[in-house]
């Protein structure tokens, strides 16, 4: 027998129908927070702002002013953190007795970095960062520079890739049951500003309709990987949920955004990363809190077994992305079709189909 | 004899490698734990009948991803697998380790760690002369799990506000500045130096990257008076990796750069602090106690001896030459977290001539190495995806080589590999294979080794751990050794020279201790294995029906003493280099009749 204790969870993720979780939003060095703690807010407000120096430039006063560096401080008149406009002379020089002037003028709006060596280093051109909130939420932590975080109720589908950053729209779900072929032509008015799902593959004739039609966002179950340099061309965020290739929506997926078809919600989608960094979510708010607390929202850090009864989602083919419910860890190692002999589980997909599954295989839903 | 029992006659007559000799050995219990990108592994090393013996091991996925983001529970996890094996308690109620021991089953007397979990550091490297100072720093830097994002030297023809600016935009975790000779001129470097102090300036403290100096050692006071005391950076100083203009001195800063790992890791990622304090100098990269015991494998063979250790994020090339150390460390060339950056490195065709099948799809390759790179710890369940996972590792490992080649003194940087005497392979991907021969092939494939090579596998994942606690105690790691932690998948004999296809180019003959001689013949373009059980020594003879055919440059045909393994004798005959068929048909044919030879299986139907 395996001992339960080694059929550990190599990941997990957040695929439920309701759920109270923490949301954290990562600010960007200098951010100012523009909320406070137990402040409700909606998707897409304001949480705080940056203003990041976008140019620098250092300037040689002792040549501009054709003087020996040590004679420059006498020339300056401004001091470092002084803020600086356009035009505004930096430092100046007194010649022929009076009579002509030569001058160091600011090229940007911004502020004096440093002064020394004969040389002034500005920065400015400043770039204004917003950190929206992804879901409407209740603030519960703020760490001025660090993050912001918001409780939300809502259902989570934790999509398997994402691009695009943040969007907030109405879900239009086109399909009704998974699917390998997708149809363009079925786009119409009313998914203008809308976020359009499909349970099929994206392609690029569906992308172009949804670029024309100027939806806000897109779901789809999969695509394959030479779509990605249009993708990044997209004017708005795209999710995957079951990965790259050819893979029909999973079933459980379709049933939660069907639910919630015709109502608001976000898709975080971030840029694309490694798995060491958050993943990308749909987050579909809803009114009421849950009954009971979701685990996740307490932040939990143990590793959890895999047991019976659990629910995972499969993360190789021929089942990418499919979600299933374990019926039973199996006693000894099996040989999957690519030769490997590997501990796993018994996983029940579909309509009561149970196939066996290595762990490293599985990622564990909350 | 086995390949152990000749490391241990060794042992008796030759002196342990400098690094692992230097402090008298603690004695007692150790126990060491690696974490990795996707495994935590753990082994307890111990005194049983008057000698160390490996006693126990625990394995457990790493914890450093969401939504843990801590190491401490993977390596709780692992450490109680070895708990529950050995009835030792190794935590305390409150999960901290027990140590030094407080009786025969509980604690243990010596811990240490090694990681390669988490993103690299990301480092800038400043310094003078591309091809002369700052070619050391690189070399010195590839120690370690450091992503080189920029470089900046006297041939920057950058302004100096656009050198500034890529300094801000790269955020480096650290700054490494090298250049100048020990005595020698100081006025280009503190230019460099202004310039590092006008970026860092502009960068909030508390952001603000570690400087390690590693230049000229006249002017380490006045780096540490203005990038330290002025601008308020951490400075690091090593000895100059480059002295002199002919002298190179790598091991200063790759220490230094192994410190800064593990001090850049406990204030980014959670647990390393604790799990730090465990240890008695912190943790380690598993890169460097994976290149010890390469070093000591090397002292004990008294041959060359190469690792390989195939990452998830990274790749691993450590080689003990002439009893010459070399670490090399490719931070972004893995089979798992870094699948996507192989799709930017390796070309498609090289990953696809591997492949004994048509694609189903012109983007099947692609698609499988990012879905791997969103779910690094998923194994091939297909036999499709399983050759994708395996033209991947044969291409990164000849990347990888390729650039460690460079740093080999003495070595061509092109062409045949120098002869290795010992392969170590490490790395989930090439030891947990379905059978010892696909390990075994794709290393082959990949190396093309020449000569007489004995081929190890390190299927525990041992080799880092094992290093990191020789350096402590490097007895108790020799004799631990004994316990079967390697695979010995037998000596390969590698054909270099070219003849005709299926042309017979050896004759030779296998003579076991105590068995008969048996007579083979080996045709051009093939790999045979003939039977060697493992530990078993024979007289083999081979002669060249050819005279363009050898086993490779200044390796000679003839008789030798050779050990059996796993996989008994192979002799791989199918040339150095070798081309694969421009027909594709040809092509999957070639390669599957060689899949069929190693592991048995026949094509998929």
């Amino acid at each position: 027998m395996i001992n339960v204790d080694t059929a550990l969870a190599f990941s997990q993720a957040r695929i439920v129908p309701v759920t109270s979780f923490r949301r954290i939003e990562k600010l960007p060095h200098g951010a100012a927070p523009k909320v406070a703690m137990g402040q409700m807010v909606k998707a897409m407000e304001i949480l705080a702002v940056a203003e990041i120096p976008d140019a620098r430039r250092l300037i040689d006063v002792a040549e501009e002013l054709r003087i020996k560096p040590a004679e420059v401080m006498a020339a300056i008149l401004k001091r470092p953190g002084d803020v600086i406009t356009e035009g505004e002379s930096l430092a100046t020089r007194s010649q022929f007795f009076g009579l002509r002037k030569r001058r160091v003028v600011t090229p940007f709006d911004g502020r004096v970095a440093w002064i020394g060596d004969g040389q002034i280093l500005l920065e400015g051109d400043n770039k204004r960062v917003e950190v929206l909130a992804s879901a409407p939420g209740r603030v519960v932590g703020i760490e001025p520079d660090q993050l912001i975080t918001i409780e939300v109720h809502a259902a989570v589908i934790e999509v398997a890739w994402g691009y695009g950053g943040l969007a907030w729209g109405t879900l239009k779900l086109l399909d009704t049951s998974p699917s390998y072929t997708t149809d363009p032509g079925r786009f119409t008015i009313d998914h203008r500003g809308a976020i359009v799902a499909i349970a099929s593959p994206l392609t690029e004739p569906f992308l172009e309709e949804a670029i024309e039609i100027r939806v806000k966002g897109l779901i789809a179950s999969s695509m394959n990987a030479g779509l990605i340099p249009a993708i990044q061309k997209a004017p708005f965020p795209v999710g995957l949920t079951q990965g790259f290739g050819q893979i029909p929506m999973s079933d459980r997926i379709l049933s939660i955004l069907n639910t919630h078809n015709g109502r608001e919600l976000s898709m975080a989608m971030g840029q694309p990363g490694d798995s060491r960094k958050m993943r990308p979510e749909i987050i579909i708010p809803v009114s009421v809190a849950p009954a009971k607390q979701d685990d996740r929202s307490l932040e939990r850090t143990e590793q959890l077994t895999l047991q019976p009864g659990q629910r995972v989602r499969i993360l190789q083919n021929p089942l990418l992305g499919e979600i299933g419910t374990v019926t039973e860890i199996a006693s000894e190692p099996q040989q999957v079709s690519s030769g490997l002999w590997l501990p796993g589980a018994l996983v029940e997909v579909g309509t009561g189909r149970s196939i066996f599954v290595p762990f490293a295989n599985l990622q564990q839903l909350g | 004899m086995s390949f152990l029992d000749n490391l241990l006659d060794e042992e008796r007559e030759t002196s342990v490698p400098e690094a692992a000799s230097q402090e008298a050995p603690i004695g007692g219990s150790i126990l060491a734990v690696d974490i990795g990108n996707v495994h935590t592994r753990a082994i307890l090393l111990d005194i049983v009948d008057g000698q160390y013996r490996f006693v126990s091991r625990g394995e457990a996925p790493t914890t450093d991803t969401p939504p843990w983001n801590d190491i401490h529970e993977g390596v709780r996890n692992a450490l109680n697998e070895i708990s529950l094996a050995t009835g030792r308690r190794l935590l305390d109620e409150k999960g901290h380790l027990i140590s030094p021991e407080q009786g025969p089953f509980v604690g243990v007397s010596i811990f240490v760690a090694t990681a390669s979990a988490g993103k690299p550091i990301k480092g800038v490297m400043v310094g003078l002369v591309p091809d002369v100072s700052l070619a050391s720093g690189r070399r010195a830097a590839e120690s370690t799990y450091l992503q080189l994002v920029d470089t900046f030297s006297l041939a920057d023809t950058r302004t100096p506000e656009a050198q500034i600016d890529a300094l801000l935009r790269t955020e480096p975790d650290m700054v490494m500045m090298v250049g100048g000779t020990d005595g020698g001129a100081v006025d280009s470097m503190r230019k460099q130096m202004h310039l590092i102090g006008l970026a860092v300036r502009l960068i909030p403290h508390q952001y603000r990257p570690v400087l390690l100096y590693a230049g000229n050692r006249d002017l380490q006071e006045e780096v540490k008076e203005t990038l330290g005391e002025e601008i308020g950076m951490r400075i690091e100083i090593s000895e100059n990796v480059r002295p002199q203009l002919d002298v190179e001195r790598l091991d200063s800063a790759q220490r230094e750069l192994a410190y800064l790992f593990h001090q850049q890791k406990s204030i980014h990622s959670g647990g390393f602090g604790e799990i730090g304090s465990w240890t008695l100098d912190g943790i380690e990269p598993t890169a460097h106690g994976f290149s010890k015991m390469i070093h000591v494998l090397g002292a004990l063979e008294k041959h060359n001896v190469l690792g390989i250790d195939l990452g998830s994020a990274s790749t691993t090339i450590a080689a003990s030459i002439d009893q010459i150390p070399y670490l090399n460390v490719f931070p972004t060339l893995g089979v798992g977290h870094s699948a996507k950056e192989v799709l930017d490195i390796i070309r498609m065709d090289a990953l696809g001539r591997w492949l004994t099948f048509e694609l189903q799809n012109p983007d099947q390759i692609q698609n499988y190495l990012l879905n791997k790179t969103l779910f690094p710890h998923s194994v091939p369940a297909e036999r499709q995806d399983l050759e994708i996972e395996y033209a991947m590792a044969r291409e990164i490992i000849r990347r990888a080589v390729l650039g460690a080649r460079n740093t080999w003194r003495g070595v061509r940087t092109r062409g045949l590999l120098p002869a290795f005497g010992t392969i170590l392979l490490s790395g989930g991907l090439l030891t947990r294979a379905p059978n010892d021969g696909w390990s075994t092939l794709i290393a082959l494939d990949a190396l093309l080794p020449v000569g007489l090579t004995r081929l190890l596998l390190d299927p525990y994942g041992l080799a880092p751990s094992l290093g990191a606690a020789a350096a402590i105690n490097p007895t108790a790691v020799v004799q631990a050794l004994d316990g079967n932690a390697f695979i010995d998948l037998g000596t390969v004999v590698s054909i270099s020279g070219r003849a005709r296809k299926d042309e017979v180019v050896l004759r030779g003959s296998l003579k076991p201790e105590g068995g008969q001689t048996e007579s083979f013949e080996v045709r051009y373009g093939t790999i045979t294995t003939i039977p060697l059980a493992k530990g078993v020594r024979a007289e083999m003879t081979l002669q060249p029906r050819r005279t363009t055919i050898s086993m490779g440059p200044g390796e000679r045909l003839g008789r030798m003493t050779i050990t059996g393994g796993e996989m008994g004798l192979i002799v791989d005959a199918r040339g150095r280099p070798w081309r694969f068929p421009r027909n594709t048909g040809d092509r999957h044919q070639m390669l599957q009749e060689w899949i069929t030879t190693m592991t048995g299986e026949a094509a998929p139907a």
